[in-house]
Order: C-alpha cells, then structure tokens, then sequence
C-alpha cells in the first residue's frame, strides 16, 4: 500500500488509529501486537505473498536476538559472535537471493557465453531496508543499545512497522528499543506528526510526480533520437528533484506517522541540495543508510583512524556496497564507485575546506554538477544509456532543430513545476517561519495552506493514475 | 504552545476534509458494488488472482466515493491546465490537450503485425458477404488527433496506425471509404467535428457522414436514397449551451482545457419518421418517430457533467445487437452495420434511408459475457443487401475485428 493513496489516507490510517486510540488504548501490548498485524495487512495489500518472506525474517532474526543476547549474558563473546555471523549470513543471504541472484547468474554464464537458466525473480518491496533492519535489532542487542524483546511481536512491529516499511529510513534498534514498549503518545506529537505526513504527501505527489513525467519523458528518449543539451539537462534536474523529492516526502510521512504512534524516528533529508560538497552532501542525503554504513561497516572496518591506505580501501568497500545496496545494476556500482572517488579525494586533500563566497559558489556548483551526474547514472536503464545520457548533456552527441522544439514544448508545460521544486529543494520556508512571528492569524494561514497542499494533493490523486515511487525497488 | 496550536488546526481543518469525505459520500455503495464483482470473479478465477481486483476495487471505491471526488478533479483540472500540463496519465489511457486546446486520447503505435490481421479478418468478412450476394464496404470513421496538433514532446499514434491499416485493407482488396479523406474534401477540421472534450463527433458532422455515406454507396453499388431525408436544413435544432463534458473532460476533470465544456445540438428531423426498434436479447421493443424511440431524452434532459452523457441521447447507448425498421419505407434495403460508439449519432440518420438497419456492436458485453457473435453465420441467416463495418480509426481491440 502507497502512502500516498486515498486508501491509506482514507481508509488505512483513519482505521487504525482509531483502533489504536479508542479500542486499545488500555494495554500496549494489545496496541503493538495490532500495530503488527496492520502492519502486515500494509505490507501485503495487494500482493500478499512477500509477507512471508518478512515473517521468516522476523522469525530467524527474534531467534537470533535471543541467542545474541543468552551468550553475551554468559560471557562467551565467540558464541555471540558466530550467531551474529549466522544470522548476517541469513539476511544477506536473502536479500541475495531475492535481489543479485539473477544479476551475478548472468554475470556467470556470459562468461561461458551462455544465458542463465535462472528465471526471474520478484523483488519483496522493501527488502533492503527491512533486511537491514532485522540485521540492526541483532547486532544492537549483542552491542547492548537495546535490550532484547522476548515477545516476538515485539520484533516484528520493530522489523515490519508500516512508516517506515517499505522506503525507510533505516530505523536502527538502538533508536527505538526503548519506544517499543515504553513510548509515550502526546497530542503535541500526534498534530506535528500529522501536519509532517501531509507535507510529506504533498512534496511526493505534488512535486515528485510532475517532475518524474519530465524525467521519464527525457530519459525514455534517449535511443530514439537525438536529445538536446537543453533537454537533457532538464531531464535530468528534473529527476534529481524527483528523486529528492519522492525519497523525502516518503520520509517525512514515515517520520510524521511514526510519531502520531508515538515513535520517534531520526531525520532522513536534511536539504541535502545546499551542500557545498559531496561530504556534506552525504551528510544530508539518505542520513539513515549513511549512518547504518558507517556504524555497522565503516567503523568495524576501522574508519578513519587508520592508514590512509586502508581509509581508501574502508571507503572503496561501503560505497560499492552502498552502490549494490540501491539494486543489482552496473549503474548502481558506478553511481558508489563515483562517491567513492569523490570523498576520498576530498578527504584526502582537504580541498573543500576552503571557504568564502566564491569558493562556496564553486564548492556548490561541483557538488551539484556530480550529484546530478550520478543521478543520471542511478536512473539510466544500464550503463550505455548512462553514457549516452551524458553525451547528450555535454553536447557530444548530434542534435537537431527538433529536439529543440521538444525541449522547449517541455520547458513549457514543467517550468513552474521545475521552480516549485527548485525553491522548495531549499531552506527558505524553514528560514521564513522562524522569521515570523507566531499568532493565531499567522497559525490559521498556516494552517490553511497545509490544509491547501492536502487537497491538492488529494486532488492529484483521485485525477491521475501517474504515482511512481522510485524507492520501492531497493 | 504556539506551534502546536498550528498542527492542531491543520489537523482540524484536513481531519473535516477527511470525515467529510467519507460521511457524505459513497464510498458504502462503491465497496458493495466492488465487492459484488470481486465475488463473481473469484468463482471464476480463485481466490490469488482476486486479491489484485479486491485492492483496486477498494481503492477505487475511495477514491470515486468521496463526496467531493468530482469538485477535486475539476480543482486539479484548474491545477493542471494553469501549469501548463498536456497530458494527464489515466493508467488505462491518456489524455492529451492539442494546441487547440481540444481533448484526445494519445495512441501507442500499434504492432504492423496486428494491424495486417485485422485487415485480414476484414477480407475474410468482405468475401463471406459476397458469396451472401451482400455488397461490402469498411467505412473509416474519423478518429480524434488524427490531424490535430499536439505539442512537439507529445507522441501520438492516431494517424499513423490509420494509415498503415488502410494501407492493409488495399492490399487484400477490401473496399474502403475514409470519413477523413472524406472530411478534407469537404473542408471540415476535427475542431469543427469533434466535441472539445469527447471523442465522438457531434450530431450534425454525424449526419453529414450519413450522407457522404450514402452518397459512396450510391457511387459504389448504385444505392438510391433520398438526399432530402440528410439535408440539415430539414432538421429541426435545440441547442443546449454548456451541458456536455464528454468522456475524455470526465477523465480530467472541466477545467484541463481553457475552452470549457462542450455545447449540445440536438438535432432531429421536421419530416414524418416512424420506426420500430429492438434490442435484442434485452426485451426492448419500441415504436414510433424518429423522436419519440431513437432519442433517449433521459440522457440530455438534466445538466450533470460527470453523470448524464447527452451523446447518448441518440439511440441511448450501445448495445450489443440491435435492430432499426424503417417503417416509412416499403420494400427498403437491409443493411448490417458492425459498429462502435460513433453509430450512437451516425445510426439513426443513417437508417432514414435504410428499410433494416441490423447493428452488431463486437466489443464484450457484461451481459453477454464470453458470448461471441458469429458474423459469418449471422450474415448467411440475414442476407443483407449491404455489409458495413464502420469503427472510429483503429482504436479498438482486436476482439472487434474478429468476426468467428
């Protein structure tokens, strides 16, 4: 089920919290044992299948919370250890198969000149993210960040719990072990909350989804004939703010919803567009799988205190995995192997630790000239495509009068849209609204023009079939 | 304190939008509806194959139940039409705003392949009418967007597919008349015919096909007709201003176009008519003028935009097969008319010069689900004087263009 559905605005969400607050509001376990099971009616509606593959999850990873947590209680480390290697070894093993089986088979049998006999195989929504989930509440319990949950409806609500399901962010264990049981529900949070899901709605409904024909338009030319430079620079800003603004909006749905149930979740975005380099950037891009990396991959590898030898290779090692974490595609390694290269050249000579005016419009037009690059990576169907995406923007590849005209007919009909998503991919609402002076006329505006983003966006639904959702692929 | 009391009145205002939504609208009777349906189709197609339908019924039942689904599509439309947008993706079709700001449904390509089998299917038909010692035409209705201009990243189909299927239908010899070549002799554009915000043509370009209609026939197989009987000035005309958002504005919602909805000229002969006309397998039996049963006054009587289909108000629909007498005329020719929705305006006119006029419509029909005409069979029963199939470009499926 899509968030941004009238099914889950109208018929999902309403139900449960009523459930939640007026039938079950005397026992939190009756409350978390239902958040469960709506959960999984989330997960499974309209393919029920997948929910299996999340119910063994939560089975081997309860178990292995269990085991983690007996031995370490016992003192014997290496006991402890070798579960968490096991049940890594179950998890990626699953996503393995579920995700690079098919890629590394056809990998395998080019080299024999073959095709592989392996069919294809339907992703479970979300898997990445609750793989890398159910890993978390293992390794946090061994880590002592969270205490382990006996209850394994306790382990499925953490592992399976609806806003952050299907598109995260990654909520780690040690984030909201202690909620699980002991939250505590406010009305301050409830209308924050709600007022953030709303928001959330509207960037992906009202921006992502305008943006994202432009971007489709654009990049399902390319092959067809020639793109112009204008075009291609336009498709691909235009999917830089799709993708910014999908992925965020998400976020801010799952932030806001998990906080009208109580759950305080990390922010994700934090305009990651003003960046004035690609550290900064990663900083403020998908915070949560940045964090998981480094907490769980970057630092056990040794960080940064180390040779600057083995800094490069730790570096190498999360960005091709952050690279594979986003899909099975050439593309995908390119698109890491090249933030690989860019933050160790960065680190390495320290070269956007300068400051000023100037350099910091320099520093910004680089950051923002490699994130659109990569995106043009991210989103090419594989990487000739990429190539020839970007042989388009540098004007490398022949265009004519035409594609001018195509270029121009698409500014028309995405311009305001585009300038939507430019102001808004910005701070300047944020710095606006401290700036004012609150009252009861500037709260009722307020109010009203959030009120306005939800109809709107509403509007947008129940009139156009067009809802793609770029992060349920991973 | 301050900044709660701002959610708290968002959350108040979209919380009534919410209820409201909900309270006064329909969303009961759409799940009841939805549900019926899934019912039927799961003793057909098991209970895993139903759970896909059972979810899009139910978002469908919330989204079109809603008290205020039309009012948000028109506010969208509004939305949409001053962001300059053209194209409104409708997952089963899309509708496109031409220069003109006319609305048209944007055609894929259609594979060569499909298009040389119907063409085929059609010679097979031709030669079955002629060993019945029935005279045959294909009659190319005009189809929206085939000459209308789009913006220049609008990829549209209409022509193209047109064209490449005539092009088939020349090859295996099958007589032919195209309304379009037809439209550029007379000087008519699709703005003129077309209604701004529906497909179909309007009553008076639907008469006026009639008689370019007859007139090839004439040309073709010597048939007679009264020329008087297609006149447009013998007809008497009630336009109704503002009263028709056909089914691509339906899709949008009113304001996608700066034009606005369409106007409705309903017009009707001022001569002596008397017909009598048969559903079949509906048990519907009606005789009378012209106006009194080949004008179905429900469908225009009152203005509601996303409800009433003033289009409709000829012959009333579409059906499966049905059967026109011409009473006015002794010893008349029997004609077969394979047809789409583009008869609903062209069929009655057309009739005015017919004795029988059969129409067999070969889309499915809930009512007569898995039950497929046999044309072939139907024709050797009937022996009609003429065989016509006339559909709307190439719009349709395949399943139209098989005959059995």
């Amino acid at each position: 089920m899509l968030f941004s559905s009238t099914t889950f605005i109208y018929m999902f969400l309403p139900f449960t919290l009523i459930c939640y607050y007026c039938i079950l509001r005397w026992s939190r376990t009756a409350q978390n044992v239902f958040l469960f099971l709506a959960s999984l009616l989330f997960y499974g509606w309209g393919e029920p299948k997948f929910v299996f593959a999340m119910l063994g999850s939560i089975v081997i990873n309860w178990f292995f919370g269990l085991l983690v947590h007996k031995y370490k209680s016992e003192n014997k480390l290496p006991l402890a250890k070798l579960c968490i290697g096991i049940d890594c070894f179950f998890n990626l093993g699953m996503l393995f198969i579920f995700k690079y089986l098919n890629f590394t088979a056809d990998i395998i049998f080019s080299f024999f000149g073959e095709h592989s006999p392996i069919g294809a195989i339907a992703l479970p929504i979300g898997i990445s993210f609750f793989t890398f989930q159910a890993m978390s509440y293992v390794i946090d319990v061994y880590r002592d960040r969270g205490e382990v949950q006996k209850n394994i409806l306790n382990v499925g609500l953490y592992i399976s719990f609806f806003p952050q399901l299907i598109a995260g962010p990654i909520v780690r264990y040690e984030t909201v072990a202690y909620e699980i049981q002991n939250r505590k529900e406010t009305w301050d949070d409830f209308f924050e909350g709600f007022t953030r899901f709303v928001i959330g709605i509207g960037k992906k409904v009202l921006i992502a989804n305008s943006v994202a024909v432009v971007a489709d338009e654009v990049f399902g030319f390319v092959g067809q004939g020639p793109v112009s430079t204008a075009a291609a620079w336009l498709g691909a800003i235009a999917y830089s703010l799709q993708i910014f603004f999908d992925f965020s909006g998400y976020s801010d749905m799952a932030i806001g919803l998990g906080k009208m149930f109580g759950f305080h979740f990390l922010e994700n975005f934090n305009y990651p567009y003003i960046s004035k380099s690609i550290t900064e950037f990663w900083r403020r891009w998908h915070m949560s799988l940045g964090t998981w990396f480094r907490d769980y991959v970057y630092f056990p590898l040794g960080g940064s205190r180390v040779k600057s030898s083995r800094m490069v290779f730790n570096l190498f090692v999360v960005w091709l995995l952050t690279g594979f974490w986003h899909g099975a595609n050439w593309t995908f390694v390119v698109w890491g192997l090249m933030y690989f290269v860019l933050l160790t050249v960065e680190k390495l000579t320290g070269i956007v630790n300068k400051e000023g005016k100037l350099i910091n419009i320099i520093k910004w037009a680089y950051t923002m000239l490699f994130v659109i690059i990569g995106w043009v990576f991210f989103r090419a169907e594989n990487l000739s495509v990429g190539l020839d995406y970007l042989g388009y923007m540098f004007g490398i590849n022949n265009q004519d009068a035409q594609s001018l005209l195509y270029f121009k007919a698409m500014l028309n009909q995405s311009l305001i849209i585009i300038l939507i998503g430019l102001v808004c991919s910005t701070p300047i609402f944020k710095i606006i609204g401290k700036k004012i002076k609150e009252n009861f006329i500037t709260n009722l505006i307020y109010a009203v023009g959030v009120a306005l983003i939800f109809i709107m966006s509403v509007s947008s639904l129940v009139s156009s079939s067009y809802n793609p959702f770029i992060y349920f692929n991973f | 304190m301050k900044k709660v009391s701002k959610d708290i009145l968002t959350c108040i205002i979209i919380f009534s939008i919410i209820i409201g939504g909900l309270y006064f609208g329909k969303v009961p009777d759409y799940l009841e509806l939805g549900m019926e349906d899934c019912k039927k189709y799961m003793e057909e197609n098991g209970l895993f194959l139903t759970i896909p339908r059972f979810t899009w019924k139910v978002e469908s039942a919330f989204s079109e139940g809603l008290s205020y689904h039309k009012d948000f599509m028109d506010f969208n439309s509004a939305i949409q039409n001053n962001m300059g947008t053209v194209l409104i993706d409708k997952g089963d079709t899309t509708v496109v705003k031409s220069k003109t700001g006319f609305l048209s449904y944007q055609r894929d390509k259609m594979p060569e392949i499909s298009l040389m089998k119907r063409a085929r299917n059609v010679a097979k038909l031709h030669h079955v009418a002629e060993e019945n010692g029935a005279e045959f035409m294909y009659v190319l209705a005009p189809v929206k967007g085939y000459n209308m201009e789009f913006a220049e990243n609008i990829e549209d189909y209409n022509k193209e597919n047109c064209d490449i299927f005539l092009e088939e239908l020349k090859k295996v010899n099958v007589p032919y008349f195209s309304l379009i070549d037809a439209m550029e002799e007379d000087g008519i554009s699709e703005e003129e015919m077309f209604f701004i915000t529906d497909h179909h043509w309007k009553p008076e370009y639907a008469l006026w096909a009639a008689e370019r209609v007859c007139r090839e026939f004439k040309n073709r197989y010597g048939f007679e007709y009264d020329e008087s009987k297609l006149n447009i000035d013998n007809y008497n005309s009630v336009q109704y201003d503002d009263w028709f958002l056909g089914s691509q504005g339906k899709k949008t919602g009113q304001y996608f176009t700066e034009l606005g909805v369409d106007n409705f000229n309903l017009i009707t002969p001022n001569f002596e008519t008397h017909f009598s006309d048969t559903q079949v397998g509906k048990d519907y039996y009606k005789e009378g003028s012209f106006e009194e049963i080949l004008i179905h006054r429900d469908h225009i009587e009152t203005k509601n935009f996303y409800t009433k289909n003033p289009y409709a108000s000829y012959l009333g629909g579409d059906y499966r097969e049905e059967i026109l007498k011409n009473n006015m005329i002794e010893d008349g020719k029997k004609v077969l008319v394979l047809r789409d929705s583009f008869s609903c305006a062209f069929a009655p006119f057309f009739a005015l010069n017919m004795g029988e006029t059969y129409l067999l419509d070969m889309r499915d029909f809930a009512e007569f689900a898995g039950e497929r005409i046999d044309v072939a069979k139907y024709i050797e029963e009937l022996r009609p004087d003429y065989v016509m199939i006339m559909y709307t470009g190439v719009t349709g499926d395949d399943i139209v263009y098989e005959f059995k």
